[in-house]
């Protein structure tokens, strides 16, 4: 078997309040979920180059999801999903966009830009499972014995 | 053959009445002999023009140095300088061009010849002695073709005008449109991002009632949840209204393309949407051969969602809302109808609601943030239709929408 391993879940987010509503969320489902959160797109890169705050490898590890909100200041989500377009051939996770704008061409810009998902806040708990459900096996936490 | 000027009386219609053919014009009469000066000056005294004598060739040219003349009588046989040879001076002066002239002659061939092979501009003759009605009668042509030069000069010089200060209202015009068009672009982008931003703290707003109601409601005094719940539900309503401002606000912004749309599909997708409109709560009857429209989907969809929440939501107590969605053939274009048997509307309102911010109803059971119709009416004229209500109270509402068929 396997060893044990959690989720790793990145979100990006400025929004102390939507932080700890998305927290509360993600709680709701029961997963086992490394939840780190990044203050805007720099921080962000930040994290995913282990660079600045986020300098410990071992423990900011590679996520299995990035959540991304779109309106933040400095770096948005759009330039960030345009980042890692360009960083990764493939990228090694879920983007997924997580916005309060259900503006259609919000929608269409960040799935040109390789959004994988478009979620509008608030976020449920159902959509957080869903958003994570199908993560390849190897990378799947496997439950304990 | 006398050349072929036209002469004769002039029929005496004055074919423009104003101060410019009114004002008087001036005659040159040229003469060396003071008798016969006199004897013309008295016959077209009676015209009540300006009459102009000169003795010469020479006095001639030196009057035209100092005004225009209507018409130019010359003597043919003067001395040093003869009529002919004074013409072709005054003719030299490009000004003078055109000015008609009458040359008076003694029965003579040889001067009819010299006439003849004179070409430039509007030229007469009369035979001496002058018969006076044929003096003046020829003069008469001639004022009368000077003051309507003047005239038609005058009148150009007004279009000219006339154009000069349509040609700046236009300008204006553009200007005043651009600012409008600028003033509309600032206001969207105004509604957009206060609808936006509005939304976030609001979120919060929400967020947070939801957990106090979630994690400490049991533990709240009744009055405390009450007022808990009282918050939540304005919370929802404000969110409501943010929302529908930023639908109706992007209807107006939104680039649209018109296709061919199935109304019985858009009803089915937006039935699916929303639960109120869906058994029990509401019996709705959709028939599948309505008619196509060219329309834009999502802004039908918003049409048709709006029309059916209000006609779901518009019910007097007890009643279970029953929809019926028909389609009416009208020449090219084609008339969706929304029925119901709500609470009706009064005449008297069916104008007012489709404005931003209008209700009708019971304010205390109903609540509409009274942007529903509106977003309706923006969207039906976005897609180059109209729409519209037939309803009394207590018999219910036939809301339309009229679209060009597909």
């Amino acid at each position: 078997m396997e060893a044990k391993r959690e989720l790793t879940i990145l979100l990006v987010e400025d929004s102390p309040d939507d932080a700890f509503f998305f927290r509360r969320a993600l709680d709701k489902t029961g997963l086992k979920v490394a939840l780190h959160v990044a203050g805007d797109g720099e921080d962000a890169i930040d994290y995913l180059t282990n660079r600045g705050r986020f300098n410990d490898a071992t423990r900011y590890v590679l996520p299995d999801v990035v959540f991304i909100d779109l309106k933040m200041p400095q770096m948005n989500g759009f330039e960030l999903f345009e980042w890692i377009r360009a960083q990764f051939a493939e990228t090694p996770f879920r983007a997924l966009a997580l916005t309060s704008s259900d503006e259609p061409q919000d929608r269409k810009r960040a799935l040109d830009l390789g959004a994988h998902g478009y979620f509008l806040k608030p976020i449920s708990p159902d959509q957080i499972r869903a958003a994570v459900a199908g993560i390849p096996s190897s990378r799947v936490p496997t439950p304990s014995p | 053959m006398p050349p072929t000027v036209p002469v004769g009386p002039f029929n005496g219609l004055s074919l423009i009445d104003s101060t410019a053919s009114a004002e008087k014009v001036n005659i040159l009469l040229v003469d060396d002999q003071p008798g016969k000066l006199l004897a013309h000056e008295s016959v077209l005294a009676e015209l009540g023009q300006n009459i102009v004598k000169a003795a010469n060739g020479r006095e001639a040219l030196q009057c035209l140095l100092r005004q225009d003349f209507a018409v130019i009588l010359l003597d043919v046989n003067m001395p040093d300088m003869d009529g002919f040879e004074t013409a072709e001076l005054i003719r030299w002066r490009p000004r003078f061009e055109k000015t008609p002239i009458i040359f008076l002659t003694a029965y003579n061939t040889t001067d009819l010849d010299r006439l003849k092979g004179y070409s430039l501009g509007a030229v007469d003759y009369l035979f001496l002695p002058v018969i006076p009605e044929v003096l003046k009668a020829k003069v008469t042509v001639f004022v009368e073709l000077a003051r309507q030069k003047r005239l038609i000069q005058r009148q150009a010089e007004n279009l000219a005008l006339h154009n000069q200060e349509q040609t700046r209202q236009l300008e204006m015009i553009q200007k005043l449109n651009e600012d409008l068009q600028e003033a509309n672009r600032e206001l969207e982008a105004f509604s957009y991002t206060v609808s936006h931003d509005l939304r976030a703290p609001l979120r919060a707003l929400k967020g947070y009632t939801d957990i106090l109601l979630e994690d400490y409601g049991p533990k709240l005094e009744a009055t405390a949840k009450e007022y808990l719940s009282n918050l939540e539900r304005a919370v929802v309503r404000m969110d409501a209204l943010t929302r529908d401002l930023l639908s109706y606000s992007r209807i107006v912004r939104q680039q649209i393309e018109l296709e061919p749309v199935c109304v019985d599909a858009v009803c089915r997708e937006v039935t699916a949407m929303n639960p109120a409109l869906q058994p029990p709560n509401t019996e709705m009857v959709v028939p599948p051969d309505l008619l196509p429209v060219r329309a834009h989907p999502t802004l039908l969809g918003q049409c048709l969602a709006n029309l059916l929440d209000n006609a779901a939501k518009f019910v007097a107590p007890g009643v279970t809302p029953r929809i019926h969605i028909r389609t009416e053939p009208r020449g090219d274009r084609v008339r969706i109808w929304v029925e119901d048997n709500g609470v009706g509307i009064d005449p008297a309102h069916h104008q007012k609601i489709f404005g931003i911010f209008e209700r009708v109803g019971n304010l205390k059971t109903n609540q509409g943030t009274g942007i529903g119709l509106a977003i309706v009416a923006r969207a039906a004229q976005r897609m180059g239709g109209i729409c519209g209500v037939e309803s009394s109270v207590g018999n219910g509402s036939r809301f339309w929408i009229e679209l060009a068929g597909a």
